[in-house]
């Protein structure tokens, strides 16, 4: 009898003691594994490394596994399906789709990898143009305009500096219509553009989208109002190109860009 | 089918966002209409201490789980984005709002400030936004609450106050405020029309600006309601507490001390209600 006792008293105490210890352990967990800094952690890579494993998460979570009341599980799943279905829709080109996932994106870098006004030229050298490539400048030349002509950006800078004209490259016979590294270069400079840190943030999130889900460095350009690549209307580029000559754009070739 | 807008053109207190809270959740429980309450302000906690915050969940989660990999789009912020994305539709405006009375009362958070962050550019954008989320809310809830800022400066509140079926003045129980409110009524031609109630929130029964005084000396009959200062629900107005008071408070006794705040408040009820029907009438 005593015997008996003492085992279900042992028992007991294991058991206890058992889970106080995993509560204990649970609590000294760290709930949110924040960012490790280091010199690589503002990276492009780095970066969009982080926004693909955060994205997976959100829309791999199993919410029956939080425990929520019914009409929150409901409410939960169908914001769920509809990042999935965005996620899902941007690839196809849609634009209101690239919208939302770029706001996400936005938010993530932000709000959970802590980037701000310092370390956002570690992602690309805002504050050094000297050690800005093409890209970087063409992207940031687009996004300002995109700020005030919208899909008409790229009209807009062609029509501006009169890019739409015949020339010859090196290594080619035939003349052909090409927006080089050197003329972006060039309206770089003379632009002086000023950017706030949003708009940097933009910059950003948009070569990150580009590489994550959109399509690549013709991304941006094919949204805009131009013949060619542009899934939208012609209409308004019909004028600047002529269809019997090659239109190129240089900066997508590696090999003219610097 | 009907935005409720409460404004105030005084930036003092003028207990706007409480009278707004009781009003809504006394027609919750009184009618049968399914609501939501849009606050429009910005970092003001006083809807979310009166019906119970998003970030107690978000820590009760953090605890059950290690990795609360919950989605970042959250309340006004979230509908915000699919505003901008043009992907909001009146059915996804549920899906970013907290229910009080299930089909019954809901809740749209204002925007809320983060801590060593700029967030004024990010305000202005969700600002913007108002007036789409208040139109597309308009189509699936029965009744829209919008707890608006104050003053006339600022074009987004004339834009809201414009579409607004009804506006609930909220003025103190002052005679330079009561007096103000009659001379923006006779100047200001979006406070002149028909659609006008006057509220006055924190009343003191035992003041010489009574209903009837102030309906006297402002010429108006029926369009003023009052919002007296009751213990209990501005207790629970900070403890997260008003959704539960109400249903507690719903039937007192007439010796009851706080049956005078519960008839003021379904008396509210009822002149919104009447105004409604009245303009529905006129239509």
């Amino acid at each position: 009898m005593l015997i008996n006792f003492i085992l279900i008293v042992i028992v007991l105490l294991g058991a206890g003691m058992f889970l106080m210890r995993s509560i204990a352990k649970k609590k000294e967990q760290k709930v949110e594994h924040e960012v490790e800094v280091d010199d690589k952690t503002y990276t492009l890579e780095k970066m969009t490394e982080f926004v693909k494993k955060r994205l997976d998460e959100i829309t791999k979570i199993n919410l029956y596994d939080i425990g929520l009341s019914e009409e929150e599980l409901k409410r939960r799943k169908k914001k769920k399906y509809e990042l999935k279905k965005a996620l899902k829709g941007c690839t196809y080109g849609d634009v209101n789709d690239k919208k939302y996932v770029k706001e996400l994106i936005y938010d993530l870098l932000l709000k959970e990898y802590n980037v701000d006004e310092t370390n956002i030229s570690k992602a690309i050298p805002f504050d050094i143009p000297s050690l800005l490539t093409d890209q970087d400048k063409f992207d940031i030349l687009i996004y300002m305009y995109k700020k005030e002509f919208a899909y008409e950006a790229l009209t807009q800078i062609i029509k501006k500096y009169n890019l739409a004209v015949l020339k010859y490259i090196s290594g080619e016979t035939k003349p052909c219509y090409v927006i080089t590294g050197e003329e972006i270069s060039d309206i770089f400079e003379k632009e002086q553009m000023v950017l706030s840190f949003a708009d940097k943030l933009n910059v950003v999130v948009q070569r990150i989208y580009q590489h994550y889900k959109g399509y690549s460095s013709i991304d941006e350009v094919r949204d805009m109002n131009i013949d060619g690549v542009s899934r939208r209307s012609i209409w308004t580029s019909r004028i600047l190109f002529i269809t019997s000559c090659t239109n190129r754009w240089g900066l997508l070739r590696p090999s003219i860009r610097k | 089918m009907a935005v409720i807008t409460y404004w105030s053109n005084s930036k003092k207190q003028t207990g706007q966002t409480m009278s707004l809270a009781a009003v809504a959740t006394s027609m919750a429980i009184e009618h049968n209409y399914k609501m939501l309450i849009i606050s429009t302000k910005y970092d003001d906690n006083t809807l979310e201490l009166c019906f119970g915050g998003t970030e107690k969940n978000r820590k009760l989660l953090k605890k059950l789980i290690q990795n609360p990999t919950t989605s970042v789009d959250t309340g006004i912020e979230g509908l915000a984005k699919m505003a901008n994305s043009s992907r909001m539709t009146p059915e996804t405006i549920q899906n970013y709002s907290r229910v009080i009375y299930k089909n019954r009362l809901e809740i749209l958070y204002g925007y809320k400030a983060e801590k060593d962050r700029p967030n004024e550019e990010e305000y202005l954008k969700i600002k913007n936004r108002y007036k789409d989320i208040i139109q597309n809310a308009n189509k699936f809830y029965d009744m829209v609450f919008v707890d608006l800022n104050s003053g006339l400066e600022d074009d987004i509140v004339r834009e809201i106050l414009k579409m607004s079926d009804v506006i609930v003045v909220n003025v103190e129980q002052k005679i330079d405020m009561i007096n103000d409110f009659n001379e923006l009524k006779n100047s200001e031609e979006l406070l002149s029309k028909n659609n006008i109630i006057l509220n006055i929130g924190r009343f003191d029964h035992f003041s010489k600006y009574s209903v009837k005084n102030i309906s006297r000396y402002l010429g108006i009959k029926k369009d003023i309601s009052v919002i007296p200062y009751n213990t209990l629900y501005f207790e629970a107005a900070s403890e997260e507490d008003v959704a539960d008071l109400f249903l507690k408070i719903r039937k007192v006794d007439e010796t009851d001390r706080n049956a005078n705040f519960v008839k003021e408040v379904k008396q509210a009820v009822e002149k919104i209600v009447y105004k409604l029907q009245e303009l529905q009438m006129r239509m």
